[in-house]
């Protein structure tokens, strides 16, 4: 099979990560509460992945670590705690679900929502319209590094300045990001929530929540700590203020493996490994008359995601056709209809994207897969 | 060394970091679980290491800027 599903889930995983997840459930227990070598190893997992995630990211620390289930849990955490009774966020319109659902729920409660406009892969006009839509009182701003639909790697840091410089926390949402672009604490980032099982290559139900610590959350969720057990409260510090409940050791083991993994290869070698596999399929697909594809003129503003279109034809049928062929891909909306609407494709997309362990090779096999299709050669 | 000092952190990434911290700088530290006879939680983690009197742990902790939430001694030897 060839794997173009990297952005929804990494696969495969690289060798260590299932090592490390293996080891820790040969080897470690109760985190934060019992004795022994296999508590003091889940003590030893859980801090290495928040050094290793720290370094990472350029965070403060290792207190600046949370582990969460995966990003969605991260973004809920900041958002549900920042948000109050007439709060205005300002985003982008090119977020995922895991972002405008908890804005959406939010609403009843008098939060004010923003779309700043702009088209795909439009820095330009996306910058000039973000500087306006600040003007007017905002509390949080909330931004999408990389569109998990197109690719497109958005001015984030730059907009992020701008908050900066109006005092505005910035919550960065580096689902996409990780693991493909840097992604640090610049001015004005004042939290980051990544998912652990995409770029990180780190099992599903990993994400992480990264805080530069200047704003206190309450948490999502109360219960046991494995420590002043006398308190009605949780914790008042990070990042166990926020850890409720036995955390997901393997999960941490193999998640700090994945980002050790990056680290060696490099993330600037594994985005032009990508990003030059989305270049060879985005030029062969533009070729074909019945194909829309969404390649940016401009490859400094798209990772190895990219999305197109049968003209015609529902994404989910080609992606059908594909699957039938070998070929793992995901169609339809990818959570994210805003971002096909501002991109001006409402039906949604085929999305292929790519990781270090994809080849040249596959991307040859799968154009002449594409090439076979008579939905692509237009006699279908 | 006449002590036993006993140290407990506000949290256990804290706890974490202190005993990583003082490893770096040569100490025979090891992880604990505090009793709850001390005034901490039973299970919350400490670091012990030997010392020569009460003021040294502090005054390390201090200089190696380890925030910590309290200090006990324990006279070593004893049993022997």
């Amino acid at each position: 099979m060839i794997y173009f599903d990297n952005a929804s889930t990494s696969w495969p995983k690289p060798p260590g990560v299932i090592k490390a997840v293996t080891g820790a459930m040969e080897t470690a227990s109760s985190l934060h509460r019992g004795t022994g070598t296999g508590a003091e190893t889940s003590e030893d997992i859980l801090f290495d992945l928040r050094t290793r995630a720290s370094a990472f990211f350029g965070a403060p620390g290792e207190e600046s670590v949370v582990l969460t289930m995966n990003a969605t849990h991260a973004l809920n955490l900041v958002i549900k705690g920042m948000a109050k009774e007439g709060t205005r966020v300002v985003t982008s319109g090119f977020e995922h679900n895991a972002v405008m659902r908890p804005l959406y729920a939010l609403r009843e409660k008098g939060v004010v929502t923003d779309q700043v406009p702009s088209g795909l892969f439009e820095n330009e006009r996306f910058l000039e319209n973000f500087k306006k839509a600040i003007l007017k009182k905002t509390d949080l701003v909330i931004l999408n590094c990389v569109s998990n639909v197109y690719g497109w790697i958005l001015p984030f840091r730059e907009a992020a300045e701008l908050a900066y410089e109006k005092g505005i926390p910035v919550l960065l949402d580096a689902s996409q990001a990780a693991g493909h672009i840097p992604v640090g604490f610049t001015r004005g980032v004042e939290f980051i929530a990544a998912a652990g099982h995409k770029g990180l290559f780190g099992p599903g139900g990993t994400g992480l929540l990264l805080s530069r610590g200047d704003h206190i959350l309450p948490p999502l969720m109360e219960g046991g700590t494995g420590f002043d057990s006398r308190s009605e409260e949780m914790p008042s510090l990070l990042p166990e203020r926020l850890e409720a409940g036995t955390v997901n050791i393997p999960g941490a083991a193999g998640l700090a493996a994945g980002i050790a993994f990056v680290c060696d290869r490099g993330l600037q070698n594994i985005l032009a490994h990508e990003r030059s596999l989305a270049r060879r399929i985005g030029e062969e697909l533009s070729a074909f008359s019945n194909v829309k594809c969404f390649s940016c003129r401009l490859p400094e503003r798209q990772t190895g995601v990219i999305s197109f279109l049968v003209k015609g034809e529902p994404p989910e049928k080609t992606a059908l056709a594909l699957a039938e062929r070998g070929v793992a891909v995901r169609a339809g909306l990818h959570c994210a209809p805003g971002a096909h609407d501002h991109a001006g494709n409402p039906e949604g997309s085929v999305r292929l994207s790519f990781s270090p362990f994809n080849t040249m090779a596959e991307a040859e096999e799968f154009l002449a897969v594409m090439a076979s299709l008579s939905s692509v050669r237009g006699n279908s | 060394m006449k002590y036993i000092s006993m140290i407990s952190f506000p949290s256990p990434t804290a706890a974490e970091k202190a005993l990583r911290t003082l490893a770096a700088a040569g100490f025979p530290v090891k992880r604990i679980r505090l009793p709850q006879q001390l005034g901490e939680e039973g299970c919350v983690t400490g670091v012990v290491f030997p010392c020569r009197d009460a003021e040294e742990p502090r005054l390390l902790l201090d200089r190696l800027r380890i925030p910590y939430r309290r200090i006990y001694l324990e006279r070593a030897g004893d049993e022997t």
